[in-house]
């Protein structure tokens, strides 16, 4: 993946969030929308970790990331990335964090999972960690020692866990969540808001995608039916569209993130990122 | 009992045989479709099933190796399978190594020991086939095999493939079988109603015709024109009709002959009375024209002889008119016709053999008289024979009654005698022809056979009482209007 994009191609870097095949099949439209109102090929590169896509990102092996707010706030901080749109869901610039268990589970407070087991996406995860563990620190929990810490890599996984009854709960975003609660799980604590997922362009990248990508995700479905009815048949994550994001939106994470892991959080590397902190 | 008709027969049976013939064609269709539907879902069950193990253990191998990880991948399998196989597709169930359901699109089994999962002795073996039945009921075809790569395993799948499709395939034959039964019934119904009055209408005109030969109409014929069996039984029965018709003009003739027969008979019995009558006043007469001759010029003598010689031709004359006016053949013809006339012309065309015998007559008349529609004729010769017969059955003298009664709706004519009587053992046989109890050369045996059949003909009957030694009482009755029941009358 090395190198300088190629002229003409814009690639869109996104770390694994699901299995690679269920990420092409939910983010390829996308691809393919940008391809078809920039007027310029675009590519879909997929990572396997967040910290792999920022590392792509400030290579400049991509000219665009998707990542989790954590993520982006850690890029900006190794490369001055700068975010250009957000995420909307449901109409909103915000999602949330779910801690849940499953729908029989005895456990109807936070407190209650003193001595359980835990299921996480990855610590870089914003809605399957950052959040989370700031709700079961509130809740006078640390995790690592008051509960177990279990990382699953991805948010779907964690909540599998659960439901295989290999832990006792898990910590997923709101958008996977609410597709598990007609599954048998129960939603036992929502974080306060978050800055939903933005794209990210590096200060080295191509100038004219930032207005590229503005005009396509924003301007256009503002303007023309097309674009907005294509935009709303995307899958689920990425129906509400895009609105423009500033950095100052993402202070709330950078707060969070120093709180749960130290002030090495933004720069540490994630493996050095561990449940209970590990970045101070 | 109800009482089918051929329509109605025809109907049923014809329906009945598309019924059942239907009915065995339908379970044999249901059999077949049963089984050809069931086989091509457990075809397209294994073929699912199989191929859908690949990806799932190919999966579960690159996330063991944590080359990728699954996050959501056979879920998504599961789902696109579920949206390509809606028809058939119930479950999918995924079990690890210790047979705990690890994915299924039923939620519930998550986490759940699952009894069926095939385990490592199943590997290298064709998948597993068994009927399960849901919670709602509904059939599932359940197909079992073990996820592995070559000896290695990873789990088993279990997908249920649901049965409704059979059930619903056999529906629709029998639907259709149903239907075209009754489009059959239908056409049927339709073909018996327009076809039928072809096939069945000359039976039925056949039937009728019977019927109307049955109740005596003698003319009834069967307007019937086919080439079939039917045209040939309407022939067969006209044919019948004809020869019955035929014999029944042959038998009026020959009774008519016996009458004729029967009455010159009389007229014989009654010759010897005429004689006397004629011969009574013929004597006078000669007796008064031989005075005449004697005494030429006594002009009060020959004017007194003369009145007594017409008066003797006169009694002649009416006496052999009598006899002509009997003895003469006559068109048969219906009027209203005095029975007490009658009795009282017979009395005086039977005076000679009253008196001969010593016989008393008396008459016992119905006052408004006794008035029938009937030949004349006929009558006539009815109740001489039964005189005859009476005043025969009276050799040595005795009473003779003719009676007659009117009632509302019949005439009764009596002739009693104080004779002889009749023996309880001939008295059944005195009406048949030719029967007698007279020495040969008496009597011709018709006498009472004749008269049964006149007042036959005219719609009565002759009854009789008798008692040997006392005497016997024929008893005409006749309907008050008899001219609608007189069929043939013979003179």
């Amino acid at each position: 993946m090395a190198g300088a994009p190629r002229e003409g191609t814009a690639r869109l870097g996104i770390p694994c969030f699901y299995n690679p095949r269920l990420m092409f099949l939910k983010y390829q439209p996308l691809v393919d929308y940008l391809s078809a109102q920039t007027g310029r090929k675009w590519e879909l590169t997929l990572s396997m970790s967040y910290d792999r896509t920022v590392e792509a990102l400030c290579a400049g092996e991509i000219d665009v990331a998707y990542l989790g707010p954590f993520s982006y706030v850690r890029a900006h901080e190794r490369c001055g990335a700068v975010p250009v749109l957000h995420l909307m869901t449901h109409g909103k610039d915000t999602y949330h964090g779910y801690i849940m268990v499953r729908g029989d589970s005895p456990i109807r407070a936070l407190g209650e999972l003193r001595g359980r087991h835990v299921a996480f996406g990855t610590p870089l995860s914003t809605g399957s960690y950052l959040a989370a563990a700031e709700m079961l620190e509130r809740a006078g929990l640390r995790p690592g020692q008051d509960v177990g810490c279990h990382f699953y890599g991805q948010h779907e996984r964690a909540v599998r866990a659960v439901l295989l009854g290999e832990v006792d709960a898990c910590a997923v975003r709101d958008i996977v969540g609410e597709k598990f609660v007609p599954r048998g799980m129960r939603i036992l604590a929502t974080s306060p808001p978050l800055p939903n997922f933005p794209l990210v362009i590096a200060p080295s990248g191509v100038p004219e995608l930032q207005d590229a990508l503005v005009r396509a995700l924003v301007v256009a479905p503002r303007d023309s039916e097309a674009a907005s009815k294509a935009i709303a048949a995307w899958d689920e994550e990425l129906a509400g569209g895009f609105a423009v994001a500033v950095d100052a939106e993402f202070e709330p994470i950078r707060r969070l993130a120093t709180q749960v892991f130290g002030p090495l959080a933004l720069t540490a590397a994630e493996t050095e990122l561990v449940c209970g902190g590990g970045g101070r | 009992m109800v009482r089918l008709g051929l329509r109605t027969k025809f109907f049923l049976y014809s329906n009945s045989v598309i019924v059942v013939t239907m009915g065995l064609a339908g379970l044999l269709a249901v059999v077949h479709e049963e089984r050809s539907s069931y086989a091509a879902i457990e075809n397209r069950g294994r073929s699912v099933t199989e191929a859908l193990a690949i990806p799932i253990t190919d999966t579960l191998m690159y996330e063991a190796l944590g080359l990728v990880g699954e996050a959501g991948l056979i879920d998504n399998y599961i789902s696109e399978m579920l949206a390509r196989n809606g028809d058939l597709l119930r479950y999918v169930v995924v079990t690890d190594q210790r047979a705990i359901v690890t994915y299924s699109n039923e939620w519930e089994f998550l986490g759940k020991s699952f009894p069926r999962a095939i385990g490592p002795e199943g590997m290298g073996k064709p998948a597993q086939v068994e009927m399960q039945a849901l919670a709602t009921g509904e059939k599932i075809l359940e197909v079992r095999t073990p996820l592995n790569i070559a000896s290695r395993y990873w789990g088993s799948l279990a997908v249920g493939f649901s049965l409704a499709p059979v059930q619903s395939e056999v529906e629709a034959v029998v639907k259709g079988v149903a239907v075209i039964a009754l489009l059959l019934m239908l056409g049927n119904s339709i073909l018996t109603a327009l076809y039928v009055e072809t096939l069945i209408s000359p039976i039925l005109q056949l039937h009728h015709s019977m019927k109307r030969a049955g109740s005596g109409e003698l003319n009834a014929r069967a307007h019937v024109r086919r080439s079939d069996e039917v045209g040939e039984l309407a022939e067969a029965f006209n044919r019948m009709m004809d020869e019955i018709e035929e014999t029944r003009n042959r038998e009026a003739k020959r009774r008519a002959q016996l009458a004729h027969t029967e009455k010159m008979a009389a007229v014989g019995t009654l010759a010897a009375g005429v004689a006397h009558e004629v011969n009574n006043p013929l004597g006078g007469i000669l007796t008064c024209i031989e005075t005449m001759r004697d005494e030429p010029d006594d002009a009060e003598l020959r004017e007194r002889y003369l009145d007594l010689i017409r008066s003797g031709i006169e009694r002649i004359e009416h006496t052999v008119s009598n006899l002509l006016d009997f003895s003469r053949t006559r068109e048969v013809r219906l009027e209203p016709t005095s029975l007490n006339h009658h009795l009282q012309r017979v009395g005086e065309l039977v005076g000679y053999q009253l008196r001969k015998n010593g016989v008393e007559v008396v008459f016992d008349l119905a006052p408004q008289d006794a008035i029938v529609l009937a030949d004349h004729f006929g009558m006539e010769q009815l109740l001489l024979n039964l005189v005859l017969n009476a005043i025969q059955a009276m050799p040595d003298g005795g009473t003779l009654t003719l009676r007659s009664k009117c009632f509302a709706d019949r005439v009764v004519v009596e002739v009693a005698d104080t004779g002889v009587g009749i023996r309880p053992d001939i008295r059944d046989r005195i009406f048949d022809p030719f029967f007698t109890t007279r020495e040969v050369g008496q009597g011709t045996g018709l006498g009472l056979s004749v008269s049964y059949g006149i007042a036959e003909a005219h719609g009565g009957v002759i009854l009789v009482d008798s008692e040997v030694g006392k005497g016997s009482r024929f008893t005409v009755v006749l309907p008050n209007n008899p001219g609608e029941e007189a069929r043939e009358v013979s003179s």
